[in-house]
């Protein structure tokens, strides 16, 4: 699935006129993948298997990870929440 | 092949959750040898449950998903009765998910329950509270339902044994709740979270107040207190819930007389010639067994135990074990749950502290204009609805890349559910029966067929209203979801399938669990419900009914009269 899919995000990276996918910007890259969401290309059953796949694989990776967690000022229970009554702390980086 | 066990035992108990917990409990404490059988295994928290590691959202649950076609289940998944379209407005459905097309008929049943030893307070959230007064008599006073053949009173003893068992935290100064001494443990102080919500709360002339907890404040029996960490569904890795198996049972085995014979599942009651339980029949993974005691009690929840009693039909009792009423399954009460999530625009990190850590009795009582008939509780929950950690929250946004990492950081934190549970009204009608289809070992898997009446669908209504007022009081930016058992079935909260009662034509046991046909049969779980206490949640109660059930045994037994 992984491999088909790449080719097709590949493919249409170079029809949108890119060398590649990877040089593509951010806004750029997003586009690409929403389309595959919603079915604007040819290979429609790959291509949203491969984006629910990818998407959720990112997710987890990201927000099973103590770097994403701390995006949101996340800390897993590991030594409960003794502060649970107080005022929650701003997480580092809000607003960025 | 069956093997017999020699080992003699005074009892033998079915199942060791709330009740055959504390009945095993209250057995061994008294003298008696009891063997407890459990289905399910025994669970080590800091080994077995997964909130230890920071992926624990990804990680699989340590309860095993029994109601799936690849699991062990119990019941037949089927759609339900249809939806009465008048109240399709309560219908479940989500902001940020892709709408579902409108149902005609309820959903499929969810049973929530764990098997292992401990059952379903495994993941319960600790929630022990005492029913009402109220509630005891809710025919009498409201015309609803059926009085129950005791008292308050005749339980108070119970509960107050069950909660310092369990060292519940709470404060006895609840106006809704009945005067009473104080807890084994002080109230959890109320969640950031909380605080915010009882402005709101009282903004409209409601109190939100602590909830009672088996989350202890201070350490009990050598465990550790409730370290808030919100992760009592998932399996406490503190140790520190009050679930059975690290109370009761843990004093019962203390007794030398609780032997405990885990994945080790029951399969059939046998009757003897005088209409007595006779064996026990068993199945572990090196085979059948059979056990003989002079007691037997049934232990497995408001569809297991009717279940067993409806498969087994000897030549003497053909519509099933201890069924000469025909009531065995019937007058189910399920799950009434209205719930809707919300977000603040502030911070409030809803799933610090304990899950459940408040209340709203204002409405345990039926409206005085009787529009609602039933009594319900509202509650306030930070892990309820599907969001809980990060990875919960990033698979429910939407969008991807700047936009998802934008969503995160405004719903993470930010999202609070608000619901009611109510009592629903029984009725014959609502059953849990058997299927043609059977499990693994041959036994028939159970259907539930099981409808709202009017008053369920007002007091739904009126559920789904109040914790929307909750939510505009408290300022909520947005409601994300709603969800209600109207369309979503829940069998979490289920009772009354064998009910307790003075007439053997219109109940299944005494009002000490005994069965009306079968002497040395008793029954120690939420089946004998009559009620669910305007909405409380059910625990204390099985518990507190499973001490004295036991305490009944024992008198007639040392009276020779079992």
């Amino acid at each position: 699935l992984y491999r088909a899919g790449l080719g097709l995000v590949e493919g249409l990276a170079r029809r949108a006129g890119a060398a590649s996918f990877q040089a593509l910007d951010g806004p750029g890259r997003e586009r690409i993948l929403l389309s595959l969401a919603s079915g604007g290309n040819d290979s429609r059953g790959v291509a949203e298997e491969f984006f629910i796949r990818v998407k959720r694989d990112v997710l987890a990776f990201y927000w099973g990870s103590v770097v994403g967690q701390g995006t949101v000022g996340y800390r897993p229970p590991t030594a409960g929440y003794p502060e649970y009554a107080d005022p929650p702390a701003q997480p580092r980086g809000a607003g960025q | 092949v069956i093997s017999v066990k020699q080992e003699p035992f005074d009892a033998v108990v079915i199942g060791s959750g709330a009740g055959g917990g504390f009945a095993a409990m209250g057995l061994a404490e008294a003298g008696m040898r009891v063997l407890l059988l459990e289905r399910g295994r025994r669970f080590e928290p800091a080994r077995d449950f997964p909130m230890n590691h920071p992926d624990w959202e990804l990680r699989p649950r340590a309860f095993r998903d029994t109601e799936t076609p690849a699991g062990d289940a119990s019941l037949v998944l089927e759609e339900g009765a249809p939806l009465d379209q008048r109240y399709a407005h309560l219908g479940s459905r989500g902001r940020l998910s892709e709408a579902s097309p409108p149902r005609s008929r309820r959903g499929p049943f969810r049973y929530e329950r764990v098997i292992g030893l401990g059952g379903t307070t495994l993941h319960y959230q600790g929630e022990a509270h005492r029913f009402p007064e109220h509630a005891f008599r809710p025919s009498s006073l409201y015309g609803f339902g059926v009085d129950w053949p005791l008292a308050y009173a005749d339980l108070a003893p119970f509960y107050e044994r069950a909660e310092q068992v369990l060292g519940v935290a709470g404060d006895p100064a609840n106006p809704f709740k009945p005067a009473r001494g104080p807890f084994p443990t002080p109230a959890h102080r109320l969640s950031y979270a909380s605080q915010h919500i009882a402005k709101g709360a009282a903004k409209l002339g409601w109190t939100l107040l602590p909830n009672s907890l088996a989350l202890p404040t201070r350490s009990i029996d050598e465990r550790p207190p409730c370290q808030r960490s919100g992760g009592c569904a998932q399996g406490c890795i503190f140790g520190a819930k009050s679930s059975v198996d690290l109370t009761a049972i843990r004093r019962a085995e203390q007794t030398g007389r609780l032997r405990v014979q885990t994945e080790s599942r029951a399969i059939a009651l046998e009757i003897g010639r005088d209409g007595r339980v006779a064996g026990v029949v068993y199945r572990r993974a090196n085979g059948m067994f059979r056990v003989r005691a002079h007691v037997t009690l049934l232990a497995m929840g408001a569809i297991e135990t009717p279940r067993l009693l409806l498969t087994n039909r000897p030549a003497s009792q053909p519509n099933g074990i201890a069924n000469s009423s025909g009531l065995v399954g019937r007058f189910l009460l399920e799950t009434l749950l209205a719930e809707i999530t919300v977000r603040f625009d502030e911070r409030i990190d809803a799933y610090k502290g304990p899950p459940i850590d408040s209340r709203i009795w204002n409405f345990s009582r039926p409206s005085r204009d009787g529009s609602v008939r039933s009594g319900y509780v509202l509650g306030v929950s930070g892990t309820l609805g599907g969001f809980h950690g990060p990875m919960s929250h990033a698979l429910l946004l939407p969008g991807l890349g700047r936009a998802h990492k934008d969503a995160m950081r405004s719903h993470f934190g930010h999202v609070v559910t608000l619901f009611g549970m109510a009592e629903q009204e029984p009725r014959a009608g609502n059953r849990v029966m058997l299927a043609d289809t059977k499990d693994s070992d041959g036994v028939p898997l159970a259907r539930i067929e099981s409808a709202h009446s009017e008053a369920d669908l007002l007091v739904l209504d009126a559920m789904l209203s109040r914790a929307g007022e909750l939510a505009r009081a408290s300022d909520a930016a947005e409601t994300l979801r709603q969800a209600t058992t109207y369309d979503r079935p829940l069998a979490s909260h289920v009772g009354g399938t064998c009910r307790m009662g003075t007439d053997p034509r219109s109940s299944v046991v005494s009002a000490y669990g005994r069965s009306h046909d079968v002497p040395n049969l008793f029954i120690a779980d939420a089946s004998v419900l009559p009620g669910q206490g305007a909405g409380d949640s059910p625990s204390l109660s099985i518990q507190a009914l499973a001490l004295r059930t036991a305490e009944h045994i024992v008198t007639l037994a040392r009276r020779r009269e079992l």
